[in-house]
This record gives C-alpha cells, sequence and structure tokens, in this order.
C-alpha cells in the first residue's frame, strides 16, 4: 500500500509540478489536493491521508492557522513546502512547534528535473522520510 | 512540446496574471487609503508567488523582479518603510515589467531580459534600509515540541471551541429524534443514528484529547456507547442519551468559561435540548393520548404492543419532565408506566375504564405543564395527586383481583381498608397478592404479619425457613426495612393456624422474641362469600394503525466540481422537455383522436372507450409536463445562481486605470466601490470590463474638472467617482456617477444638429433624455481635444452595443455642476435568451425576445412601395418594411395571404419590421456555442436545439438592422 500525500498550494501550477516530481516514487501515491486551508481541513477530514504537504503562505487561512486546526483533526504527518520559511524564519519554528515534521522549499526549476533530479528532490527525500518509508 | 508542459504554461499565464490584477489593485487602493496591515501582506504574499511560481518554471528574470519587489514590502510589512506614492509608483513600475516578463514567459517560454533600471531601484531601496540581522540558525529538532499544553494556547482553544460549537450542532441535531422515538422505532432506524452520529463523535472526541480535555472524552465516549447499534437500545440507553448531551453541556460550558467565555455552543445545545424536550414532551403526550384512542378500538392481541409503546412513551415522558424539574406529577406518570408495562408483559387487562382514567389523567397533568410552561403556577396538589394515584390503582387492582360483584372498586376499596395491616404492606400487594389474600380468606384462613430479623442467627433462620416450607402457612409479600441499624423483614402471611398456633410455632423457633414476633391483629374480617368473581373479558376489538415517524433529513455535501457540466446537462433537459412538450402537442395525437372520432361516429362501440383513454392519457402528459417545466424552471434558477461570481472580478480593474489618467490629467480622484459581493454571471465579466472601463475612463476624461476648475466652482478639490453594484430581481444594476461638471446638453443638441442627427427645427423641443441619448451615437463627441483614452468619438456606442447584446440596458442621467450618472441593468445569466419564433421559407428562426417591440398582422393593400422600398403605415407612423427572407437570401416564399405577419424590431434609434410567413411561439432557448463559420454568417449571433432535435439558428437583431439600412442604401443608389 503506498502512503497517501495530499498536496496544498493555492497555485495549481505549483500543485501540478509537486505531483509530478512525487509521481517518480510508487511508495507515494497523491490522493488529493487543495488550494486553501478550508479546503486543506476538509479533504482531509475526508480522505485521512498519511501525509500533507502545506504551503505556509495561502490567502485567507495561513499555514499556521491550518496546522493547528489540523491538529484537532488528523493525525497525519505534515511537511512544509515553502519559500518563505526556510529554517530559522519565525513561520519554520512556530510549525515545528505545532509538529510539522519538516520545512523544505518550493521547487525550483521543477520543469527541467530529470527523473533521477526527481529521485533526489527534497520533496521525494522528506516526504518518505516523513512517513517512515526506506531513504 | 508535450500537453502537460503546454496546460502547465497556459496555467501560468492564468495565474500571474490573477496575481498581476490583485496587486495592481491593491497598490493602488493603499496609497488611496493609506497602507494597513491585511493589504500590505496579501501584497507581499501575492509578490511571493509570483518568484515561487517563476523559479519553479525558470523564470529568472522574472523571480529577481518579483524577489526585489517582495524585499521592498517586507520592510514595508516590518515597518521599516512608508508605502508612500513614490514607492507605490515604483512598485507598479516593477508591476509592469512584471507584465512584459510573464508575457513573453507565457507565449514564448523564455526568459526575456531585465530592465535594469527598475531592478536598481528596487534595491536601492533595500540596501539603503539597516536592518537587523536574522538568526540563521536552523531550529534544533528537540525545540519542537512545546511544553505548553494546547489547552494554554488561546488560539488553539479558539479553533477548538469553532470545532466543538460544530460538531454540537451537529450532533444534536442527529441525536434529537432519538430522543422522542419510540423503542419499535428505534429498532428500525436506529442503526443509522449510530452510524451518523459515531463519526462526528468520533471526531470530536479526537480533537478533546488532543488538546487534553479527558472529561470531555470520556462523556462522548458514554454517548457513543449508549448509540443504538443494530437493535439493541432500550430506555435506559435513550437516557444514558440524554444524560451525557447534559454533560456534554456541562462539560463546554466549563470549556467556555476557561477559555474566557468563547462560545463552544453549550447556549445552543442548552437551548436544543431544552427546545427538543419541550417539542418532545408535547409530542409525547399527544402521541400517548393518540395511543390511547387506538388502543380503545384495538383487539385484544395488539393490546400487548400498543402497551408497549405505550409504556416506552410513558418513560420518555418521565425522564423528559424530570429533567425540567417537572416532579409534582412525575408519580402520576410512574405508576402509568408501571400499569403499561404489566399490560404489556399481558398481566393485566386493560378494560376501557382504565384507558379512559388514563385519558383523564396524562390530559390533566398535560395541562398542567402547559400552565407550567407558560408561566403559570407550577404547584399542584400533593394531595390531589395521591387520590388519583389511588383511584387508578384501586380501580386496576380491584379488577384484577377479580373482586366481588356489584361495584368491584368499592368492594376492594372496603376489603383493602378492613385489612387494616402496615400502609407501606398494603402498597406492594400485586393484583395477584390481592386475588391470594382474598382466596385465603374465603378459605378461612387467618392473614399475620410478622417481623423476622434473619440475619445475625443463621440456626434459627433456616428453622425459620423450613417451617414455612414444610408448613400450610405461606407468605404473600414482605418488604425490608431498617430497625436500630439491623435488617428486617415485615411479611404478609396467611396461614389456616390460629393465632395462638402461630405465636407458639414462632416461640419454638426463636424463645426469647428477639428476632421474630407477630403483629397483633386488629382488624375485622371481611366478608367472605363476596369478595372474588370471575374476571371479565374485555370486548373484542378492531385491530389497530401502528404509527411511525421518519427520520429527518440530513444534509449532504456536494463538491463544487463539474459546475459547467451541470449547466450543459440542465441545458439539456430544458431541451428534453421542449422535446417533451412538442410530442404531447404534436399533431399526429390529434389527427389519430380526429381519426378514432369519425370512426366512433361510424359505430364501433370501443373507438369511444379508447377516445376516452386518450384523452386521459393526454391530460396527464400535459400535467406532468407542467409539473416538470415547472421544476425546471427552478432548476435553472438555482444552476444559474451557482456559477457566479462577485462583481468584484470586473471593478478590481478600475482603481489602477482612475488612478493613472488621474494623475496624467493633475485631477484628484477618489474612487469609491461598492457591492462588489454582487454575484454575475462568470461569463458576463470578460463582456462587461471594457464597456466599464471605459464609462470611468470618461468620468475622469470629460466629467471631472481639474482641481482649479472645482475650487471655483465651490467643490472640494478631490472629486468622488462612485461605483457600485445591488442586484435587482433578475438582473443586476450597476451604476457608475462622478460629482463632476455633468454633461452640457446644449452641446451635445448643437453637436447633434451638426452631425445631421436632428433636425435642427425639432431640436428645441428635444426632451432632456432624447439629448443625453446621442451621446450613445457612433461618431459622437464634444471633446474639444483628441486624447489618447477619449474625444474620439468612438466608444460610448461601442459600451451601448455591448450592453444591449448581454441583453442589458443603459441609461444616463447628468445635471450641470452636480454630475453625471450612468445606469447599467444587466441579466444574471447570459446563457438563456427569450427569443421569437418564427417561419420562413420553411425555415424555423428565432428572433431575441428583447428586440422584438411587437408582432402585427398587416393588409398587403396598407403596404405602400417607394422607390422599390417597402414601407407600412403603422400607428401613424411610417415603418420600413422588410422581407426576412429577402435580407437572408432564402428564396422568396409564394404566398396567397392578403396580409402579412411584421414582427416589428427596434434597437431604440432604428425601427423595422421584419415581413415573415408566420409568427409560431415565444419561448426559452439555452444558447449554445457555435462554430466561427456559422457565426460568421450575416444576421446569425448563435444556436440551439429544439425539442424535435433540430436546429435553429438565432438571428443577431442589431446585423438584421445594418443589413436593412444597407439594402435600403443600396435601393437608394440605383
Amino acid at each position: 500500500m503506498p502512503k497517501t500525500i495530499i498536496v496544498v498550494d493555492d497555485s495549481f501550477v505549483m500543485r501540478t509540478l509537486i505531483k509530478d516530481i512525487l509521481s517518480v516514487d510508487p511508495d507515494l501515491q497523491v490522493v488529493g489536493e487543495a488550494a486553501n486551508g478550508i479546503e486543506t481541513l476538509e479533504k482531509v477530514r475526508q480522505l485521512q491521508p498519511d501525509l500533507l504537504l502545506l504551503d505556509i503562505e495561502m490567502p485567507g487561512m495561513d499555514g499556521i492557522e491550518c496546522l493547528k486546526r489540523l491538529k484537532l483533526l488528523s493525525p497525519c504527518k505534515v511537511v512544509i513546502v515553502s519559500s518563505v520559511a526556510q529554517a530559522g524564519s519565525q513561520q519554520a519554528m512556530e510549525s515545528r512547534k505545532l509538529g510539522a515534521f519538516d520545512v523544505i522549499s518550493k521547487p525550483s526549476g521543477a520543469l527541467s528535473l530529470d527523473l533521477k533530479a526527481k529521485k533526489g528532490s527534497d520533496i521525494v527525500k522528506i516526504s518518505r522520510r516523513a512517513v517512515g518509508l526506506p531513504e | 512540446m508535450s500537453e502537460f508542459i503546454e496546460n502547465l504554461w497556459s496555467q501560468f499565464a492564468v495565474e500571474t496574471q490573477e496575481h498581476i490584477e490583485d496587486i495592481e489593485l491593491k497598490l493602488v487602493e493603499s496609497e488611496q487609503n493609506g497602507a494597513s496591515a491585511e493589504p500590505v501582506s496579501a501584497l507581499f504574499r501575492a509578490f511571493h508567488s509570483l518568484k515561487g511560481l517563476a523559479t519553479a518554471m525558470d523564470m529568472h528574470s522574472l523571480a529577481r523582479v518579483a524577489h526585489s519587489a517582495e524585499d521592498v514590502l517586507g520592510l514595508v510589512r516590518e515597518g521599516e518603510l512608508q508605502l508612500n506614492s513614490d514607492i507605490v509608483s515604483l512598485l507598479l513600475a516593477a508591476l509592469d515589467e512584471i507584465k512584459l516578463l510573464c508575457q513573453s514567459a507565457a507565449t514564448s517560454h523564455t526568459d526575456a531580459e531585465v530592465n535594469s533600471y527598475v531592478l536598481q531601484q528596487l534595491t536601492g531601496i533595500s540596501a539603503s534600509i539597516v536592518r537587523p540581522a536574522v538568526d540563521m540558525n536552523p531550529v534544533a529538532s528537540d525545540d519542537r515540541h512545546s511544553d505548553t499544553p494546547l489547552q494554554a494556547d488561546p488560539e488553539m482553544l479558539g479553533y477548538f471551541v469553532e470545532l466543538a460549537r460544530e460538531k454540537t450542532a451537529v450532533i444534536t441535531r442527529i441525536l434529537e429524534p432519538l430522543c422522542s422515538m419510540s423503542e419499535r422505532e428505534i429498532e428500525l432506524n436506529g442503526g443509522e443514528f449510530h452510524e451518523l452520529a459515531a463519526e462526528e463523535i468520533e471526531q470530536f472526541s479526537y480533537a478533546g484529547r488532543t488538546m487534553g480535555f479527558l472529561n470531555l472524552v470520556e462523556i462522548l465516549a458514554r454517548l457513543r456507547d449508549a448509540l443504538p447499534a443494530d437493535s439493541r437500545f432500550d430506555c435506559d440507553s435513550r437516557k444514558t442519551i440524554i444524560e451525557s448531551l447534559w454533560e456534554l453541556h456541562d462539560q463546554l460550558r466549563y470549556i467556555e468559561h476557561s477559555g474566557g467565555f468563547l462560545d463552544a455552543g453549550a447556549n445552543r445545545l442548552h437551548t436544543i435540548l431544552s427546545d427538543a424536550m419541550q417539542i418532545n414532551i408535547r409530542r409525547l403526550f399527544t402521541r400517548v393520548l393518540d395511543q390511547l384512542d387506538v388502543l380503545q378500538e384495538s383487539d385484544r392481541d395488539n393490546q400487548d404492543l400498543i402497551a408497549q409503546s405505550l409504556q416506552a412513551d410513558l418513560s420518555a415522558l418521565n425522564s423528559h419532565l424530570a429533567f425540567f424539574m417537572y416532579n409534582p406529577n412525575c408519580n402520576i406518570i410512574l405508576m402509568l408506566e408501571d400499569v403499561f408495562s404489566r399490560a404489556a408483559r399481558g398481566e393485566l387487562h386493560l378494560f376501557s375504564e382504565i384507558i379512559d382514567m388514563t385519558r383523564e389523567e396524562v390530559t390533566h397533568v398535560m395541562e398542567h405543564y402547559r400552565g407550567c410552561s407558560d408561566g403559570g403556577a407550577c404547584v399542584r396538589d400533593d394531595g390531589e395527586i395521591a387520590r388519583n394515584i389511588q383511584r387508578i390503582h384501586d380501580y386496576i387492582w380491584a379488577y384484577e383481583s377479580g373482586c366481588g360483584a356489584g361495584n368491584p372498586v368499592e368492594a376492594f376499596r372496603q376489603f383493602m381498608g378492613g385489612l387494616n395491616i402496615e400502609p407501606e404492606l398494603l402498597k406492594i400487594l400485586s393484583p395477584e397478592n390481592v386475588r391470594e389474600l382474598m382466596q385465603a380468606l374465603e378459605n378461612g384462613e387467618q392473614v399475620y404479619e410478622v417481623s423476622a430479623h434473619l440475619e445475625s442467627n443463621e440456626e434459627m433462620t433456616s428453622t425459620f425457613l423450613a417451617w414455612i416450607e414444610s408448613g400450610r402457612s405461606r407468605i404473600i409479600t414482605n418488604r425490608s426495612l431498617f430497625i436500630d441499624d439491623k435488617s428486617w423483614y415485615e411479611m404478609l402471611m396467611v396461614s389456616p393456624l390460629s393465632r395462638s398456633e402461630i405465636n407458639s410455632n414462632l416461640k419454638a423457633i426463636d424463645p426469647d422474641g428477639s428476632n421474630l414476633c407477630l403483629k397483633p391483629w386488629t382488624g375485622g374480617i371481611p366478608a367472605r362469600e363476596k369478595l372474588l368473581k370471575s374476571i371479565e373479558e374485555p370486548p373484542e376489538r378492531q385491530q389497530l394503525n401502528t404509527d411511525s415517524g421518519g427520520i429527518s433529513s440530513n444534509v449532504i455535501r456536494v463538491q463544487g466540481e463539474s459546475l459547467d457540466g451541470f449547466m450543459n446537462l440542465i441545458g439539456e433537459m430544458v431541451l428534453a422537455r421542449s422535446r417533451l412538450n412538442h410530442v404531447i402537442n404534436h399533431e399526429r395525437l390529434n389527427c389519430a383522436m380526429t381519426l378514432l372520432r369519425q370512426m366512433d361516429t361510424v359505430s364501433s362501440h370501443g373507438c369511444a372507450e379508447l377516445l376516452d383513454l386518450l384523452e386521459k392519457h393526454r391530460r396527464e402528459l400535459v400535467e406532468t409536463d407542467q409539473l416538470l417545466n415547472n421544476s425546471l424552471g427552478r432548476l435553472q434558477a438555482s444552476a444559474v445562481g451557482l456559477r457566479v461570481v462577485p462583481v468584484e472580478m470586473v471593478f478590481k480593474r478600475l482603481p489602477r486605470v482612475v488612478r493613472d489618467l488621474a494623475r496624467n490629467q493633475g485631477k484628484r480622484v477618489r474612487l469609491e466601490m461598492g457591492g462588489q459581493e454582487v454575484k454575475i454571471d462568470k461569463a458576463m465579466v470578460d463582456i462587461l470590463t471594457d464597456p466599464l472601463l471605459h464609462l470611468v475612463r470618461n468620468c475622469v476624461d470629460h466629467g471631472i474638472e481639474t482641481p482649479d476648475e472645482r475650487s471655483l466652482a465651490g467643490k472640494v478639490k478631490e472629486a468622488v467617482i462612485r461605483v457600485s453594484a445591488a442586484q435587482r430581481g433578475n438582473g443586476i444594476v450597476i451604476e457608475i456617477s462622478d460629482d463632476g461638471k455633468g454633461i452640457d446638453t446644449d452641446k451635445v443638441l448643437r453637436k447633434a444638429v451638426e452631425l445631421g442627427l436632428v433636425n435642427r427645427d425639432k431640436a428645441d423641443s428635444l426632451p432632456r433624455e432624447a439629448i443625453l441619448g446621442f451621446i450613445f451615437e457612433p461618431g459622437f463627441s464634444t471633446a474639444a481635444t483628441v486624447t489618447e483614452t477619449s474625444g474620439r468619438g468612438v466608444g460610448m456606442d461601442v459600451v451601448m452595443t455591448n450592453v444591449l447584446r448581454m441583453g442589458g440596458t443603459i441609461t444616463v442621467d447628468s445635471e450641470a455642476v452636480r454630475g453625471t450618472t450612468f445606469t447599467l441593468l444587466m441579466p444574471l445569466s447570459a446563457a438563456i435568451q427569450e427569443v421569437i419564433m418564427v417561419e420562413v421559407s420553411d425555415n424555423i428562426l428565432a428572433i431575441p425576445g428583447r428586440w422584438v417591440v411587437e408582432v402585427a398582422e398587416i393588409d398587403n393593400e396598407n403596404i405602400q412601395t417607394v422607390r422599390g422600398d417597402e414601407a407600412v403605415l403603422l400607428r401613424g407612423d411610417f415603418l420600413p418594411l422588410h422581407r426576412l427572407s429577402k435580407l437572408l437570401g432564402y428564396p422568396d416564399s409564394v404566398s396567397e395571404r392578403s396580409a402579412s405577419t411584421v414582427v416589428v424590431l427596434s434597437s431604440g434609434s432604428q425601427t423595422i419590421g421584419l415581413a415573415v410567413d408566420k409568427v409560431l411561439r415565444r419561448q426559452e432557448l439555452f444558447v449554445k456555442d457555435i462554430q466561427e463559420m456559422v457565426a460568421s454568417l450575416p444576421g446569425v449571433s448563435g444556436a440551439s436545439i429544439l425539442g424535435n432535435g433540430h436546429v435553429v439558428l438565432i438571428l443577431d437583431a442589431e446585423d438584421l438592422l445594418r443589413l436593412a439600412k444597407s439594402s435600403r442604401q443600396r435601393n437608394q443608389a440605383t
């Protein structure tokens, strides 16, 4: 059984790119996506995924609020995907305090990545680690 | 390029465009209203998202500009920098740069050169401000989990409370019917409640556990366990549910208090519970009374079942009343509950007198309860209650024990009164006990009360029990009580032995009399032969109706996807409905029926019946069709409501336009917008944007004066343009008004005369509205100078045309010095059109209804030909007449008719008559997209499919008017 993932980002392009990268790993399966906090909570409630890839900068409900609300909903793991939330930033610290597994940056030049680069990307590596799959 | 990448790029273009528009609007707004925190972080976020997108797509120049702008906004966000006019201009310049780069990225997928000047400016600002160094050390991994409990985080508590509120409401809604259902209903439907509620409770419980509210978790577990899984459910479970809900209420109260009086839903739960219980109580009262009626009518076999259900209801009633601290009448209900539980077990017969008495009592309690809940005094005389209980008790006991003929109740009372034994023992006598007692007395036995303390002396106890078992004495009933910390049994015994014999027997078992004693007998013995009679059989009754209640409806969530598909389906349904209508009204059915009628006259008998059948069938079809049509109409209306977006989508482009234009012209303008939340059809957004932009531009350009001019006119220097939207009935109204100098009607009139739009003689008598209407004429401009944006006389006519094409109207009102107001009235949806169906040269065509002024039947002799052009005198006006077939290039239809059917078409300024072969009907059509080839045909604007599956072309009235004009000119030229 592959581990289930929900990808959250307000940009369709970003979600598509992230899903494309994740598609190289048969152990990881994207079962849903969401474009904002409210949608995220609804999807998590419905799909109960193993992992959530969460953008921290979203209009409406921001990532931190979303994280807090998630805690009340599901034990799923959360990896923050955002370029603002670089390690050391306030948001990174706060999201880790709230139980986020890790903070990674958004994919760069994702269009030109080859299979090997995708497999070796943070998105795949950290996702595997978050759900307890061997590296 | 793969489809995947292609798609990605086009989506990239859409998203970047959205961000750009968003940024533009927010920048201008911030400049005008002063930058508050919310828009600044939204701006920051938008630039940030642009950067992210650019990076992901390898567009590094774009990413650099977005990044620099983001940096500048970061400074603003942190309070290091003021978002003043200069910064806004710089950011707008950066945005223009971003626009170019995005365009290049979206079209050629390549990274264009950056305008280094803008970039330098941006980075210059960032560099000029020295920021405190940010701690770049990554967070230590063991710092992840904070020690503070989640309850202490006010935000977290807030979210929890929100969730609690939601869950409580859902759970209560699901469980509410359970509180009043009978056991049988619950057996049938209980499983559903279990399923529905259990999941919600589980989610609530998870959140509670996360927060560490363990009491809450416990209560919820109890609630879940009490739910009726399968058919295991009884009154106790119901009680547990109600109790748990009240406990939940208390717990929520506690949480609310700990969070500083947040609203976790306790109040609501309290109201719901009380309301539900009030309602239930009323419902239960009614149901009990109804069932009593049924009971009276039913035969004996069914009585058990009804009694069972009555018992459940009475039990529910009792616990409900108890929750309201409504105690005084509980004893009566309790007693009745006991009666019916006995009846359900077949232990007693429900004579109609019992039913009558029960009804009487229940009514009593109900009226009293109503008096209380209406605010009346809530006291009821205890004595009265006791007497009433006694009355029912006596009656039942009298009959069940089979008291003597005549008046059994009286006999029973005399008998019981004559016994003169401990009243508490009398109370617990069942009718069987009474009967046994009477039997014994009739047989000449005696009644004795024996008290025994059986716990201290085992030997004595066993001897005593052995004596009872062996001897002829029997214990009818007994009760236990404590005297001086010792437990005693008080027993009612009958025995053929005499008092002295009993006494000596007891003495032998317990010599000192400290553990066994015989109460002295003081009463007289009732007349023995009259005590008993045979038990009356209740009369046979009719069968009963069991009532059954449904489960209240539940909420279903539907995903908002594939709305367009949904709309298409509805469109198809509308078409299918028209087809049905067509089939119903089809000639062949009429023909068939006429044929039958003719056959009938010939004599065949079956024909009349067949005819009747057909007629009936048709009537039903017509009715069904009407029903279908009604609901389809509603469905369509609600579906149209689904594909709407806020009018904000159109408005958001206005601020930048106004700002730039005002700056260019040295004017000061404040743009006020209202009603952005009003919804319009998504398809309308694109069509509306240009006209609105144009109108607003016009306001700034023509309407608004320079600050100096305004000062001279005694106005404040800053002008105001108001754009507002409001929904009115089936359409929306958009108003654009300014407080500028207004439209100079004299000037407009002069220009109109100059352009030959109006006769110089007539000009003076023209009403103001008509004069203002000239500004919508093609080529009309009163501006002295031609500027980049206006004065070329192109525009207002385009605005007018666009608005009309969408089925809207536009009006203008203006007053010198006070300002000008344009009012647009637009339909909510553009997809459904009302049309007039006409037939021309065997073709069926649709003319948009809003262009049609009237349809007239005109005698051919009234048609006059002037220089090859036909015209007709209609109500005193000459109306140019055109053959639609000719305009569209169809072969001429030959008609022997002496009159022509004319559809009068008007655009407001131009009115013509269109001669058609036949006007068929007025109907609504769902406009389908058509291909370019068809769309380019002259006079055609769209297509639709009719009920019979035929394609019908929808004519473009505007085009027709143009065709008419040019054909007339052609005729005049020749």
